[in-house]
């Protein structure tokens, strides 16, 4: 998944040699509660470096609650739009997943922004709304 | 009281709709609903919501907005006004588990939510029971459970998963059905010959073959039914030839994988799918999945669909 996300064969500079390390402890006492803590070495101009340190303490099951429930909507959504049921993989739910599947012959857009767009632009499509492409030109005619 | 409902800004744009009505219940059927806390948090979530005593906050459908139309013209309707989605009311949930508790004595154990939020949502909690589950400890190491499925080979237990899915269909006066896998992560498995066609998948469900998964038994089940599945774990289930052929005839919709959550940002691997199809017998158009290459075989489906009793109660 990081290929994608990184894309190291468009920027062999920047993650030809990307390493990406993970490692998960089971710790009963917190129960459905995790804490993380990840770190992002990276470098910025001229190659110097930094770190961005996170620390999120998560609950599971909240996290994934939403997700769900707007995964059975939107497929059933799906499933009752025209323009959709026939399309074969549903790639505008991709916002939802970590690996989306896609046509054959493509790779997944990763980017959550663009994810974003494509999710809320295939509502607008499906419901003969025009499109939002954040142009905005036409507001300095 | 809680609310969150906005003035409605939509109007009506065509009178021929570009989507049916979602008038009616749908039906979501959980695999894997008490032992692992995600589904147990949905459904009282759920439950808490219509009851107005919390807010579903992180989900895009119930409190998300879209814009419209220009920056200057401050249209901002609420998704759910926008488009036609099933209201939460209209939602009756089931699944599978191989523990007997109910989502109310799941949820408790699971101690995510508080118990006297559970309390107030304990009548909807208690009246999903599971159902016995497709299990084995082969694909799971460190769990087990009384409550699963015992019958002849891997074709039986799918052919118990879809009676399920008909009675439950039945039972619960559902107009359409969803399944989404919640049960907890499966042994990492590869894609092999057994996958590679449905012909191949049913010889390997018959031999018990062991690249064949208690998901991907799901999977096969609900689509074969005419379900749409989405998969919220990891593991290799529908990614495969076996399931994008299953779509066929029907129309398949998918998609993959693992839902974002906290587990993300733990790093855990990705790499299953899920995988939604809706079936229009009458439908010839056929999206080649690029991997079987192979267009689907009519007749081969329909013997599928005729060889058991709850292949034809399904037709949407």
């Amino acid at each position: 998944m990081l290929e994608h996300i990184l894309q190291p064969d468009l920027y062999p500079e920047l993650f030809k040699d990307f390493y990406h390390k993970v490692r998960i402890n089971y710790y009963p006492p917190r129960g459905d509660n995790k804490e993380s803590w990840d770190n992002i070495d990276l470098f910025g101009w001229l190659g110097y470096p930094m770190q961005i340190k996170l620390n999120f303490l998560c609950r599971d099951s909240i996290l994934a609650a939403p997700l769900v429930l707007d995964l059975v909507l939107f497929l059933d959504f799906a499933r009752r739009a025209k323009d959709l049921q026939s399309k074969g993989i549903q790639e505008w739910l991709s916002l939802y997943f970590k690996s989306p599947m896609t046509a054959p012959g493509l790779y997944p857009e990763h980017d959550l922004f663009i994810q974003t767009m494509k999710l809320k632009n295939t509502l607008r499509h499906i419901m003969g709304h025009e499109l939002i492409t954040h142009l905005g030109l036409e507001y300095y005619d | 009281m809680l609310s969150h409902k906005l003035e409605s800004t939509v109007e009506p744009i065509r009178s021929s709709s570009p989507v049916a009505s979602a008038k009616g219940k749908l039906g979501v059927m959980i695999p894997g609903m008490g032992a692992v806390a995600t589904a147990t948090t949905i459904v009282a979530g759920v439950e808490a919501v219509r009851k107005r005593i919390a807010l579903p906050i992180g989900s895009i459908t119930q409190m998300g907005t879209i814009r419209l139309g220009k920056r200057t013209e401050a249209r901002f309707p609420r998704i759910s006004e926008f488009v036609p989605l099933v209201e939460l009311q209209d939602l009756v949930f089931t699944g599978w588990d191989f523990f007997e508790d109910d989502m109310y004595e799941a949820a408790s154990k699971a101690g995510v939510l508080e118990q006297s939020l559970l309390d107030k949502v304990k009548p909807c909690l208690q009246s999903v029971k599971p159902l016995p589950a497709v299990f084995d400890q082969h694909y799971v190491k460190r769990l087990n459970g009384p409550n699963v499925k015992r019958t002849r080979n891997k074709m039986g237990l799918a052919q118990q998963v879809r009676a399920d899915i008909f009675d439950f269909k039945k039972s619960s006066g559902a107009d359409r059905l969803v399944m989404i896998w919640c049960g907890s992560t499966e042994i990492f498995l590869e894609q092999t010959e057994v996958h590679e066609s449905l012909r191949n998948f049913e010889v390997g469900l018959e031999h018990n073959d062991e690249n064949i998964s208690p998901s991907m038994i799901y999977a096969y089940a609900a689509l074969s039914e005419g379900v749409p599945f989405a998969n919220g774990a990891p593991n290799l289930t529908v990614d495969l030839p076996v399931m994008q052929e299953l779509r066929q005839g029907l129309q398949i919709w998918s998609d993959a994988t693992e839902e974002r959550s906290g587990s993300r940002l733990e790093g855990a691997h990705a790499g299953a799918a899920g995988l939604v199809f809706d079936q229009h017998p009458g439908q010839p158009r056929w999206r080649s999945s690029g991997r079987s290459g192979i267009l689907p075989d009519q007749g081969r489906i329909k013997a599928l669909r005729a060889g058991t009793h709850s292949s034809t109660g399904f037709v949407s």
